[in-house]
């Protein structure tokens, strides 16, 4: 078997050599001149990358390079579109693309240089491209630029970070001024509430609906609620009320149309109070709309007993002062009545007129006083009646002549051209009044005199001028004239008639009757006119207790 | 001759009133508080009584309500005589049927006279 086998190779070797001979034979003499033959030899041989693309762009041709570039074997590369292998190979006109990026198998991305050239046929018409590709030494700058990018993407992340930071600094901030503004909302709660715990007023909020979500110390006070119940109704304080006010109602209406309501002196239980209801208006987007109530109940049981026992004292001290000074006054007009006849000595006789002034002016003293020192002078009572203002005059008059004696003064009465004045007022309060407007007179008068006189106005008025000839009122005095203490001359102290409250008084008497009390007007040096009116009568005012007695 | 019931407490009006009214041809006759008036009243039967407000043991007022609640009493006219000017007890006074209300300071007893005088009038008239 051997020495077969022996043979058989050498056979081998021999057919072997002469198969090589033939080839090398036929290169040397046939092939090194044939195009088709060297073209991809010495395509091969270069270290470029070369792709040949026919006119719809897939590849004809590669070299070894490319294929080694590509990274596929030759059969998966041939025929196939060249996007497939490259990015953006589409993106613009294959002649004008100087780089393209290579997608490798295992997904890398390779930048390449690419050198295009135009293939044409013999008819100038394009038949496809040849494409020199050079792995491009910008991998490098590639990486630069990724490096950049990376960097750039860095400093994006940091100004992200840095954003974030100063987002958590400034929610901090926020928290803190939330936090603060908290504490300062709950500062001025505490304020407010304890203001209004404290409040001398009893104090009752309600929401809408009528609930109390809001009372203070004082109205448990006033209502007898211990301090610490919290579940209260209005109801609950509508019973304590005993005056006729229905607050429910009121509150219903309160909340309603946003009326207010106030009445006085309401007993609550065994005080007394001033009621005042009034709404809680917010404004939202400029519409107001009423959120709620308030109640409060001003305690005046205090000033209550205070003017009650003001006003007992005013009533002592009326009867205690009153009583004598009658008793002084009967008295003497006894003697002047019944026995003025008997006194023979005329010195007597004048002292007991003196006595009978002085006291009749401690009366109206004591009276200007007490009228006006009362608590609620505004109360002085008013008996209106029909009455003739001529006789009261002619009285008025009468009494205060002797008055003028003294300084010699004359005091007159002009008869008016019409029988009756009559008015409507309070015959006492009417002869008060003319009585302080001649003592006046009389009073600021050094000579000459008073007048009288009694005219009817246009607007159905009597009206009473008494003229003096003093020495007028100062443009200061007037501005004092119908106050309560207006000033007095110390050097007429010695002379004072009344009180110095005599103009306030009457004029107060002459508004309570509808009647006006004026200065009419003053001359310096001259004097000056003061004018009463009163309304004239009218038949058909009934008029209690005048019976035509007459 | 007119019965006159003065019922007051203070000497010294007591004797200008008792006076006055006598020289004026009355009768007067006096209590000197409440409860005296409402004992006299039944006797004297007077044709008017002059009453004080502020006296000790019962006052003008609540001798008023008893001589107005009173069937025998009633119709005769009372004239309150104070020194009170409260408008309170004046409109208390009326209300109960006082025939008028004076402040005794403001009057000469000559006056309160004659004020009586017409009073006496007028109920003469009214009846």
């Amino acid at each position: 078997m051997l020495p077969y086998l022996n043979y058989l190779i050498l056979l081998i070797i021999i057919i072997l050599t002469a198969g090589l001979f033939l080839l090398l034979q036929r290169r040397n003499n046939v092939t090194l001149t044939d195009p088709d033959f060297i073209t991809p030899v010495i395509l091969n041989m270069l270290d470029d990358a070369i792709i040949v693309l026919n006119a719809s762009n897939s590849i004809g041709f590669i070299n070894e390079s490319a294929i080694n570039l590509l990274n596929s074997p030759q059969k998966d590369i041939i025929g196939k579109n060249i996007s497939e292998f490259f990015l953006d190979i589409n993106s613009k006109p294959i002649t004008e693309l100087s780089e393209i990026i290579l997608k490798t198998q295992d997904g890398k991305m390779i930048p390449v240089k690419i050198s295009p050239l135009k293939i044409l046929d013999e008819k100038n018409k394009p038949e496809g491209y040849g494409l020199i590709l050079k792995k491009s030494e910008k991998k490098n700058e590639y990486k630069t630029l990724l490096e950049e990018k990376i960097k750039e993407f860095d400093n994006k992340n940091n100004l992200i970070k840095e954003m974030m930071q100063n987002l958590e600094k400034e929610k901090q901030n926020m928290e803190q001024e939330i936090l603060e503004s908290t504490r300062n909302l709950r500062e001025e709660h505490a304020r407010l509430y304890s203001s209004i715990n404290n409040l001398n007023f009893g104090f009752i909020m309600t929401d809408k609906e009528k609930n109390i979500i809001m009372m203070n110390k004082k109205i448990k006070n006033l209502v007898l609620l211990p301090l610490s119940e919290t579940n209260v109704q209005l109801s609950d304080i509508q019973n304590t009320v005993k005056g006729k006010v229905n607050l429910l109602d009121c509150i219903g209406e309160t909340l309603k149309t946003g009326n207010k309501f106030s009445y006085q002196d309401m007993p609550v239980n065994d005080k007394f109070t001033n009621i005042f209801i009034s709404p809680i208006i917010v404004n939202r987007n400029n519409n107001s709309e009423i959120i709620g109530s308030v109640i409060l109940f001003e305690d005046k049981t205090e000033e209550r007993l205070i003017k009650r026992s003001k006003e007992n004292f005013f009533i002592i001290a009326s009867h205690e002062l009153r009583t004598p000074l009658t008793g002084i006054k009967g008295y003497i007009s006894l003697i002047k009545q019944l026995y003025f006849d008997n006194i023979k000595n005329e010195e007597l006789k004048r002292i007991i007129n003196d006595i009978d002034t002085s006291s009749s002016r401690l009366i109206n003293i004591v009276n200007d006083f007490l009228n006006t020192s009362k608590p609620g002078a505004d109360n002085i009572k008013i008996r209106t009646q029909q009455c003739d203002l001529i006789p009261i005059i002619n009285s008025c008059i009468k009494e205060t002549s002797s008055l003028c004696l003294e300084k010699k003064l004359y005091l007159n009465f002009i008869n008016p051209s019409f029988p009756t004045a009559l008015v409507l007022g309070d015959k006492d309060k009417i002869k008060e009044i003319i009585i302080n407007l001649i003592s006046n007179g009389i009073k600021y008068s050094e000579q000459g005199g008073i007048t009288a006189n009694l005219e009817k106005t246009q607007d159905e008025r009597y009206k009473v001028y008494i003229r003096d000839t003093g020495k007028g009122i100062t443009e200061e005095n007037k501005k004092h004239l119908f106050s309560k203490f207006q000033q007095i001359d110390p050097n007429k102290r010695g002379n004072i008639i009344s009180s110095g409250l005599g103009l306030y008084i009457s004029k107060i008497l002459a508004e309570k009757m509808n009647g006006s009390l004026l200065l009419e007007n003053t001359v310096d040096g001259k004097g000056s006119t003061f004018s009463f009116s009163l309304p004239v009568y009218k038949d058909n005012i009934a008029i209690p207790n005048i019976s035509k007695v007459n | 001759m007119d019965k006159i019931l003065l019922v007051e407490d203070d000497q010294a009006l007591i004797e200008i009133y008792s006076i006055t009214f006598t020289h004026e041809n009355f009768n007067i006759e006096i209590a000197h508080d409440g409860e005296e008036c409402l004992q006299k009243v039944k006797t004297i039967k007077p044709d008017l009584i002059l009453l004080d407000v502020m006296m000790p043991k019962m006052n003008g007022i609540q001798a008023l309500e008893k001589l107005k609640a009173d069937e025998e009493t009633k119709n005769i006219p009372v004239i309150m005589l104070s020194n009170i000017a409260e408008s309170n007890q004046e409109s208390r006074a009326n209300e109960l049927g006082a025939a008028q209300y004076l402040i005794k300071s403001h009057y000469l007893p000559l006056e309160i006279v004659n004020i009586a005088k017409e009073q006496l009038l007028k109920s003469r008239i009214h009846q």
